[in-house]
């Protein structure tokens, strides 16, 4: 499998270092004499001097046997140019771009590259796992503030799921009520099965909410 | 016609006054604000500071309702990026890009259908017709 890898900078570096440890035949090609000559360094003459978006440069790279190009640059513009010369001129059977703008993603796809990855749209969904798991929104409080009623979704890999109310170890100081699942309203008992995306209804102590929202939610890996 | 021309340079101006004057709508998009000091202030012709290659700019620009659009920026790259957003995805009837590298050209013009314009190659071009006519 002979893998042209255009760009290397630190994504297309350390692409080029995986690739070299499966084994794959790689070439880097990048455009900044510096930068290719402190590649060549460590990595020898798969490093080549070259700008990946001509068909020169390309070509000089041995895009034509190639079995994948792989465009690692900081520009969408540039990783779009690369993998359609790619594919259109050299007929390389697979690009594979790397995106910045999460947006591209449709855009690449509708311009003929179909696989393009943004690191961008990796680092939001951590977000939005850890945020998820930070959250039991308070409706109301009674009891001069002792008591409150909160709401919380679940998620995908929270440890209550999948398993009958009845058999979950729940903390002492609160009580499930509802799930509010795809409109439906579901009082919950001991055979209830609570789902991801379910809308689980509680009431706990003020002081027990942080161990609730670990028990429905799991623990956020910080 | 609505006219939408990314890259504002020289040409792109000059384009822009010419296309005022016959009563076309003109939006131009830079993504630098100081290109826009580089007109006449009171041209009244749209200007969006953005990045072609964004979509949502794009979107601002009026791309939607747009019959022409001409992407002049200094990357080829970026202008092909351009054009292709216009023309495939949106479907704009009159798209053309600059296009810098004459091999390039070639490229998008035969396997991607997109239309170029390759100033140098036209520029050499009347340079040598000049030559041609002078007697020497």
């Amino acid at each position: 499998m002979y893998v042209v890898v255009v760009g290397g900078g630190n994504v297309g570096y350390y692409l080029t270092k995986i690739l070299l440890a499966e084994e794959y035949e790689v070439t880097l090609l990048d455009w900044n004499h510096d930068r290719v000559k402190t590649l060549r360094n460590e990595l020898g003459d798969i490093i080549m001097f070259g700008n990946g978006t001509s068909i020169h440069g390309l070509q000089e790279a041995g895009c034509r046997r190639a079995d994948v190009i792989v465009a690692t640059t900081g520009d969408d513009e540039d990783n779009l140019a690369i993998c359609q010369f790619g594919k259109k001129y050299f007929k390389i059977p697979k690009a594979i771009a790397r995106i910045t703008n999460p947006k591209n993603e449709r855009v690449f796809r509708e311009l003929g590259v179909g696989t393009a990855i943004s690191g961008t749209s990796a680092l939001a969904n951590a977000l939005k796992h850890y945020v998820a798991r930070q959250s039991l929104e308070t409706l109301l409080t009674f009891n001069h503030g002792e008591m409150v009623l909160v709401e919380t979704e679940l998620v995908e890999d929270s440890p209550v799921i999948n398993k009958k109310v009845s058999e979950l170890t729940l903390p002492g100081d609160c009580v499930l009520c509802l799930i509010l699942r795809g409109g439906q309203v579901i009082f919950i008992n001991g055979n209830s099965v609570l789902q991801p995306k379910d809308l689980v209804i509680a009431i706990s102590t003020l002081n027990g909410q942080d161990t609730l929202r670990k028990t429905l939610l799991g623990e956020a890996v910080a | 016609m609505k006219i939408i021309i990314v890259g504002c340079g020289r040409t792109g101006i000059y384009m822009a006054n010419e296309l005022v004057q016959k009563g076309h709508e003109v939006t131009l998009v830079d993504i630098n604000s100081a290109a826009f000091d580089k007109m006449d202030k009171n041209l009244p012709v749209r200007r969006i500071i953005g990045t072609g290659i964004d979509e949502d700019v794009l979107i601002r620009a009026g791309i939607k309702e747009a019959d022409a659009l001409f992407a002049l920026t200094k990357g080829d790259n970026t202008n092909a990026m351009i054009g292709q957003i216009a023309k495939f995805i949106y479907k704009i009837p009159k798209v053309i890009v600059r296009m810098a590298d004459y091999q390039s050209k070639q490229f998008y013009e035969e396997y991607l259908d997109l239309s170029c314009y390759c100033p140098s190659v036209i520029s050499a071009q009347n340079y040598l017709e000049f030559l041609g006519e002078t007697q020497y």
